[in-house]
């Protein structure tokens, strides 16, 4: 699937088996049926060629028509279907398909606040099928985007169950990690760059809560044309999802089934035992015996081998002339491959249009979910990575440990000890997304709709940390409760009102809205000490004693937003061969300071229909050529609510003679004069389609600049902003301007060679991103620290260059001996077996001068493609998806602490009896740890992210089983990745100023699945 | 039908009010101004007696996190030759570096420090710039200011030791691309503080008020800055006024300063105040607790703490046999302790450790002068941490009379502190001096501090400011020219650029 999801125009008409006691000897009967599965189509017309004579199909799409002396062909026809003209010779019973239009004057899209005809569309809208967003096992439909898109980026930031994905819409926007409310319910914050999900109108900052099966398609809005209309959070694009309906006359029920099981199928590679106790003695910090030290090998003793994931459906859909609805029921559960961890959700969805007369209709969107997950700490998998080989894990002589002798690890602590005592961690919680909506059909072209909507997710959480100890290192003394409950809710009322009118050639489309929204969070934790270890008692009430729930283990807080919006639309087009489209969108958001509450976001979009010009319809292999270019400006005010506060922080008390007075002052340095951060967009691009629509091309041209970018930087240490380590503090300010250009192409190609099918479709987007201006009052030089990591900056931002770019020394080779070392430009302090430094400078020493960009996280050029074959009943399709151009950096073996584990190519590192290599000596500490090249790889991958077999049961079957269709399938998700990089996934995710840098990535996992679709 | 044409016209009319209710809300610009839910702001914080108070008391919350205290380990004695590291060598591997003189500008040591007193230099500076308007008692008002001045001088006097001239910060959110002041500005603006601070302070609180800043402390710190600036005359002048007040002495046993016992005692000139008893519950910080103390605590059995910074054999040595602060300074391995909990020290490291020709190179112990009664690791967040005690006061105008050629007058002081720790043993044990040659005086005095003083972060600016640091410290790895100062914290010059210049040779 790529963007277009047509099939070629045909018509299977088998040979009908005539019958003659159905019908009178000079009459023919049949059935007319859609060929995209929708069923039978009622209120077609089949007609006798060159008569007036004919009939309607009923409400089971069958038809009878007495033939006179001389009817030979029939016109079998339906709106929207491609007209079928059918000879009827000796035949007296026809089973007839017909095939959905695929003219593109007549496609219609989904756009903001209503639908549009893609030939009127200026905009870059991409459109997805929902029966493409449940291709790949997952909670959250974005996971199904992956490579399907061009300029879509989508990267799994964990394989924790129940965890959104990263999803990125033509680029970064910003430097900022956004808004991450802590002790906030799921759904009450947003990454500052992630896209705008809008659900039946509802505005969502992540769609977990529903279900990819109730999802009948997805538009992704990538241009300002398209996203303006959303101004307030359409900077980063906008994904409009619409769920499934009934049709009248039709009542359909389907049912799926998948059941998967989960691998880790790539372990990283680090010392065993006797490697890590030779490149310690090697190291000159230890002496061990190698040949006599335990080798335990912790990646495998803590995840499971395998761990399923399933996925249950059941959907019913209906109508009537007036009435419509869609009932949906679904489950979902997915243990973690880290035991003690999963996530289950049921999704119950009721969606229903009441036509209450010829000029009113009501309707409603009904999403109710629970869900519940277990959470392991994510520190297990860098844990586990970190742990000494040399440690077993358990041990029989352990005399401090318990009630599990576990052996004590001095880094990290020891992995299965806190896999063990540390996940009884529980959320359960309900995710509702719903609305209510009233369309009035006003006279002169005019129509009202009024929406309500909300998101909201309530949650409790219950932590339980039994008393336990491996050593003084690892240990709980006390036991401890912490309860939370976390509520969010976003409500929003849209007022709109919208003018349609064809003059003639001349039509036009116009919508005034005005919107309010309130966002509201709130959240209760506290804790409790000595609560006894059953589960049952895991409640406050439990504690005994009030005296055990210290006050300062009580937390409340809470926030609020509000949002106001008028916005406008005008799309003129002329013959559907010209279109012009203009939008306006005031926004006020109570998260900037009180002189700047107001945005404004206006955009212009214009396409050219040339396919449709006289001069073009002679060339019949063109079927479509469409030229379109937008310019606009957009909104972004995902961060964190009252940043522009200075607020009083608590928590300082004095003690004073022994006892301790409240304290508090006023906390870190803000801004109070935050104002928007504005996208501004100019897109220019042409679909083509070509050789009857079978080949199909998209492509797109797009230059993006954030202004006034808003993000968290640091700032100097002498503001006194306090900060941790070596990383001093940080403002959330008006950075910026960034920009991101590139180009996005998809095409897909389809043909049909009797009973054997194929399809190719690909996409690809290219990104380059540059910062063109830093705020002069954030920095005295040109450029800006990101991440840092062991004190030093692992990320810059400078402009000229790009967003989070690595930044460190470049690796010449390894110190072979002192002589070496006394030759060469050091830091002073280096020693043989450490890693060498390029003098970039040229002054004979190595220091922060020599430092130069490695390389950037941001992948010069994403890419999808996927192949299909099918034959008589059996499918097989292939999806691979990639990046190439971008860097990672290993961050969890630059953190390296203590007496860690090394990676598997210390092996082959500096000793003095080995100084010709690449890899340093195992020291602790020291120069090797400096930023350097040494860490940063190739991060380029291609992965074979599905591969699908299914087979569907033939049509003749159907009838005896009475359903209407029976497919079943075997899947395979993420099976092969070919990849530079060392670690679990490639696809490392990571807020923006640290993108790729892996700390300790959860593994992707490959999954194995099958599955069954029935419809009834 | 009626029913639906009936239903259709209250929509109708309930739509038009929909829009209605709508349109006139948002004429108001009020729905866009929310104000933050359970968080107080700077708007209404600094309106009453209360606030400034709170503000005020915050400072000395401030001195209760870790990093204040010379970045927690501490580094300045593990610096100098009195300590090691300390702890096992897989935790903190970084601070060797510090120990062997080879740390660099991007450790998070120094960083830790310098941030966590600029935080607490913005703290008094926000309790300087927003108390003064608050209408309110004015004798209230002045000691609060008072006491922010003297902590915003604390917080200079380490930067300026520890850094040299730094950016110097009198106001509210500074901007960017401020530089380096010099070493001399700094001083000035600290002498200027301590003695604004000096002149409202009282000498004394109520019982309930102890461990407020006193005037004492702030002519005591003035007395320390000036003898690290080599300026005796003052520092004879701020430390005899200090004695002549009357309010301070010694306690009768050099042990009982360090214990709870000597909280806010007649020895206590300045000191963190920390809560007692505080249970194993994580929360150590928010209940009162002061962690300087667990980071040195016994690691292992009993386990209170990390075990860093363990007293050097160097500093055992110096001691000799007859001290008898040597074994109230240092906690040896199987010494009770008067909780009567044996200690075992941890089962890591060697609790002897030989060179390869079999000569000790250091012994496993602890630093006694962080040890708190208790029994589990919450307890040692609960040790007062008296950063200045009288008998430094009266070393320091011993040292300063000496050096102002008033010897005789510097030996009762310097005989005072000895008469206490000798402790009631007589013989040869810490004779009272006689010596009235100048020079020999001065170097008898420098060696009764480093025993007196042992583990209170003071041993290693002695050594720099009496310049003996490149003979003593030179064999460790300390470089002259260089290693006076720390390196600023990497960034910090990074972020400036080219505004803060680093230190020479980092």
């Amino acid at each position: 699937m790529g963007l277009f999801t047509l099939s070629p125009a045909w018509a299977q008409v088998p040979a009908g088996t005539a019958d003659p006691t159905a019908s009178p000897a000079n009459s023919v009967s049949g059935s007319v049926t859609a060929g995209d599965g929708s069923g039978p189509l009622p209120g077609a017309t089949v007609q006798i060629e060159n008569t007036t004579r004919g009939v309607t199909t009923d409400f089971d799409g069958n038809f009878t028509l007495e033939l006179r002396e001389g009817d030979s062909v029939l016109l079998v026809s339906y709106i929207g279907f491609v007209k079928q003209r059918i000879p009827v010779g000796s035949t007296k019973q026809f089973s007839i398909v017909l095939m959905p239009e695929q003219k593109i004057t007549d496609e219609v899209v989904v756009i903001g606040y209503g639908v549009q005809k893609k030939s009127d569309n200026t905009g870059s809208v991409s459109s997805v099928r929902g029966d493409d967003l449940v291709k790949v096992p997952n909670n959250n439909a974005m996971q199904a985007l992956q490579g399907k898109v061009a300029g879509v980026q989508v990267v799994s930031n964990s394989g924790t169950p129940g965890d959104p994905p990263k999803v990125r819409i033509r680029g970064i926007g910003s430097t900022s990690t956004g808004s991450s409310t802590s002790a906030s319910a799921p759904g009450a914050s947003a990454g500052k760059n992630d896209p705008l999900y809008v659900v039946d109108g509802v505005f969502m900052n992540d769609i977990s809560g529903i279900n990819s099966q109730d999802i009948e398609s997805m538009e992704i809005l990538k241009d300002a044309s398209a996203a303006a209309i959303f101004g307030i959070g359409g900077a980063n694009g906008v994904i409009l999802i619409t769920t499934k309906g009934g049709t009248a006359g039709q009542t359909r029920v389907t049912f799926n089934a998948e059941y998967g099981l989960q691998t880790v199928n790539k372990m990283i590679g680090v010392l065993d035992g006797p490697g890590y106790a030779t490149v310690a003695n090697n190291a000159g910090w230890a002496s061990y015996n190698a040949n006599a030290v335990p080798s335990t090998n912790w990646q495998d003793s803590v995840f499971r081998t395998s761990a399923p994931i399933q996925n249950y459906q059941l959907g019913v859909s209906g109508g009537s002339k007036t009435s419509n609805y869609y009932l949906g029921v679904g489950y979902f559960k997915q243990d973690g491959i880290l035991p003690h961890s999963d996530y289950q959700r049921l999704t119950t969805r009721f969606n229903g249009n009441y036509f209450l007369g010829p000029r009113i209709k009501v309707g409603h969107n009904i999403s109710i979910a629970p869900y519940s997950r277990q959470n392991t700490p994510s520190s297990i998998i860098s844990n586990a990575y970190y742990a000494s080989p040399i440690v077993q894990p358990h041990c029989d002589t352990c005399l401090q440990a318990f009630p599990i002798k576990f052996s004590p690890e001095l880094n990290v602590g020891n992995p299965l000890a806190t896999l063990t005592y540390e996940s009884e961690s529980f959320n359960k919680g309900v995710r509702s997304t719903s609305n209510i909506f009233a369309e009035l059909t006003l006279p002169a072209g005019f129509s009202y709709r009024v929406n309500a909507g909300i998101d909201m997710t309530y949650q409790t959480s219950t932590v339980y940390t039994p008393v336990y100890r491996v050593n003084n290192l690892q240990q709980f003394p006390n036991s401890k409760l912490t309860v939370g409950r976390q509520y969010y809710n976003n409500l929003l009322l849209d007022n709109l009102l919208y003018y349609k009118k064809d003059f003639g050639p001349h039509n036009i489309d116009a919508l005034a809205g005005y919107s309010v929204y309130l966002d509201y969070s709130d959240f209760l934790n506290a804790a409790a000490n000595n609560v006894l270890s059953a589960p049952d008692l895991w409640y406050l009430n439990s504690t005994g004693s009030s005296t055990n729930i210290a006050q300062s283990n009580v937390t409340n807080g809470g926030f609020e937003v509000h949002r106001v919006s008028y916005f406008g639309r005008a799309s003129y087009s002329y013959k559907s061969k010209y279109s012009l489209t203009g939008t306006y969108r005031i926004d006020g958001s109570s998260k900037f300071g009180s002189g700047n509450l107001l945005g404004y976001f206006p955009s212009f979009g214009a396409n050219w229909l040339v396919s449709e010009e006289d001069f073009m319809k002679k060339i019949n292999w063109i079927n479509l050529l469409k030229v379109r270019g937008s310019w606009g400006r957009l909104g972004n005010d995902k961060i964190d609510p009252n940043l522009q506060y200075a607020k009083i922080a608590g928590n300082q008390g004095a003690v004073l003679n022994g006892t301790q007075q409240t304290g508090q002052t006023v906390g870190n340095p803000v801004n109070k004069n935050l104002k928007w951060e504005t996208t501004e967009q100019f897109d220019a691009g042409v679909e083509i389609g070509l050789l009857n629509n079978r080949l199909r091309i998209e492509a797109d041209y797009y230059n993006r600049k954030n202004l006034n970018m808003l993000a968290e930087v640091p700032i100097p240490g002498y503001v006194g902003a306090g900060g941790s380590g070596a990383t001093g503090g940080k403002i959330f300010t008006n950075v910026g301007s960034i920009r991101n250009s590139g180009i996005e192409l998809a095409a897909s190609w389809r043909e049909t060679i009797g009973k054997f099918s194929y399809r190719l479709g690909g996409n690809l987007a290219t990104v380059k991103n540059t910062i063109i201006a830093l705020n002069p009052d954030l920095t005295s030089g040109d450029e800006l620290i990101g991440e840092s990591i062991n004190g030093s900056p692992a990320t810059i931002n400078k402009r000229g260059g790009s967003v989070g770019e690595y930044y460190g020394y470049k690796v010449i080779g390894v110190f072979k001996d002192q002589a070496d070392v006394d030759a060469s430009p050091n830091t002073g302090n280096q020693k043989p077996g450490e890693l060498k430094y390029a003098d970039v400078s040229g002054n004979g020493k190595i220091g922060v001068e020599d430092r130069v960009s490695l390389g950037s996280p941001i992948p010069k050029m994403t890419y999808g493609f996927n192949l299909g074959f099918n034959f008589a009943n059996f499918d097989l399709s292939a999806d691979f998806n990639g990046t190439f151009g971008n860097k990672i950096m290993n961050g969890k073996e630059i953190k390296h602490f203590g007496t860690t584990n090394f990676e598997s190519h210390y092996a082959n590192g500096w000793s003095p009896s080995n100084t010709e290599t690449s890899v340093p000596a195992a020291y602790l500490s020291g120069s090797n740890y400096l930023i350097s090249d040494f860490y940063v790889y190739d991060g380029s991958y291609l992965r074979l992210r599905t591969l699908t077999l299914s087979y569907t049961i033939p049509e003749a079957l159907n009838k005896k089983m009475n359903i209407s269709k029976l497919q079943v399938y075997l899947r395979g998700t993420n099976l092969l990745t070919w990849t530079k990089w060392t670690g679990y996934s490639p696809e490392v995710g990571g807020s923006d100023m640290a993108a790729g840098i892996d700390y300790g990535t959860y593994p992707v996992t490959t999954v194995y699945t099958g599955g069954i679709n029935f419809n009834f | 039908m009626k029913n639906i044409i009936t239903a259709v016209s209250k929509l109708k009319t309930v739509a038009a009010t929909a829009l209605l209710i709508a349109v006139s809300a948002s004429c108001s610009k009020d729905y866009l101004v929310v104000a933050p839910k359970g968080e107080i702001t700077d708007a209404t914080f600094y309106t009453t007696a209360q606030g400034a108070t709170q503000a005020v008391n915050a400072l000395y919350g401030q001195t209760r996190v870790w990093a204040f205290h010379e970045s927690g380990f501490p580094i300045y004695d593990i610096m100098s030759d009195d300590a090691y590291k300390g702890s096992i060598p897989g935790d903190q591997p970084n601070l060797v570096l510090y120990e062997t003189f080879k740390h660099t500008p991007n450790l998070n040591m120094n960083g830790d420090w310098y941030y966590q007193l600029y935080k607490i230099i913005r703290d008094a500076n926000a309790v300087l710039t927003y108390v003064p308007p608050i209408s309110m008692d004015a004798n209230l008002k002045a000691r609060i200011l008072g006491e922010a001045k003297f902590f915003r001088a604390l917080c200079y006097s380490g930067l300026v030791r520890g850094f040299g001239g730094v950016p110097l910060i009198t106001q509210m959110d500074p901007p960017v691309g401020i530089g380096r002041s010099s070493a001399d500005e700094v001083y000035a603006q600290i002498f200027k503080d301590l003695q604004e601070a000096h002149d409202v302070l009282p000498l004394a609180y109520p019982a309930s008020e102890k461990g407020r800043i006193t005037k004492g402390a702030a002519s005591s710190l003035m007395a320390r800055m000036y003898l690290f600036k080599g300026d005796y005359a003052n520092t004879e002048k701020y430390a005899l006024e200090v004695i002549n007040s009357n309010v301070y002495d010694l306690e009768a046993d050099f042990s009982t300063v360090f214990l709870p016992a000597g909280d806010y005692g007649k020895e206590a000139v300045y000191e963190v105040g920390a809560v007692k008893g505080l249970p194993n519950d994580y929360n150590w910080m928010a209940d009162g607790g002061s962690q300087y103390a667990n980071t040195q605590a016994i690691r292992g059995t009993p386990n209170r703490g990390w075990g860093f910074n363990r007293p050097s054999l160097e500093l055992m040595n110096f001691f000799g046999d007859k001290d008898p602060r040597k074994n109230k300074t240092i906690i040896f391995l199987g010494e009770v302790m008067p909780d009567g909990i044996t200690t075992l020290g941890d089962a890591v490291t060697l609790d002897t450790t030989y060179d390869a020709n079999r000569k000790i190179t250091e012994i496993e112990c602890y630093n006694q002068k962080v040890w708190v009664p208790g029994n589990n690791v919450g307890s040692a967040f609960g040790a007062n941490r008296k950063i200045i005690r009288y008998s430094d006061v009266l070393l320091m105008a011993a040292e300063a009379l000496n050096k102002n050629g008033k010897s005789a007058e510097a030996l009762p002081y310097l005989n005072k502190v000895r008469q206490r720790a000798r402790g009631g043993a007589g013989g040869d044990t810490l004779p009272d001096i006689t010596e009235t040659n100048t020079s020999a005086l001065d170097d008898i005095i420098f060696d009764e501090r480093r025993r007196e003083l042992a583990l209170e972060d003071l041993r290693y600016w002695d050594l720099v400011r009496t310049g003996r640091a490149e003979a003593v410290l030179g064999p460790l790895g300390f470089i002259k020219g260089k290693h006076e100062l720390l390196p600023l914290p990497s960034l910090e010059v990074e972020q400036s650029g080219g505004k803060i210049i680093q230190n020479p040779q980092y």
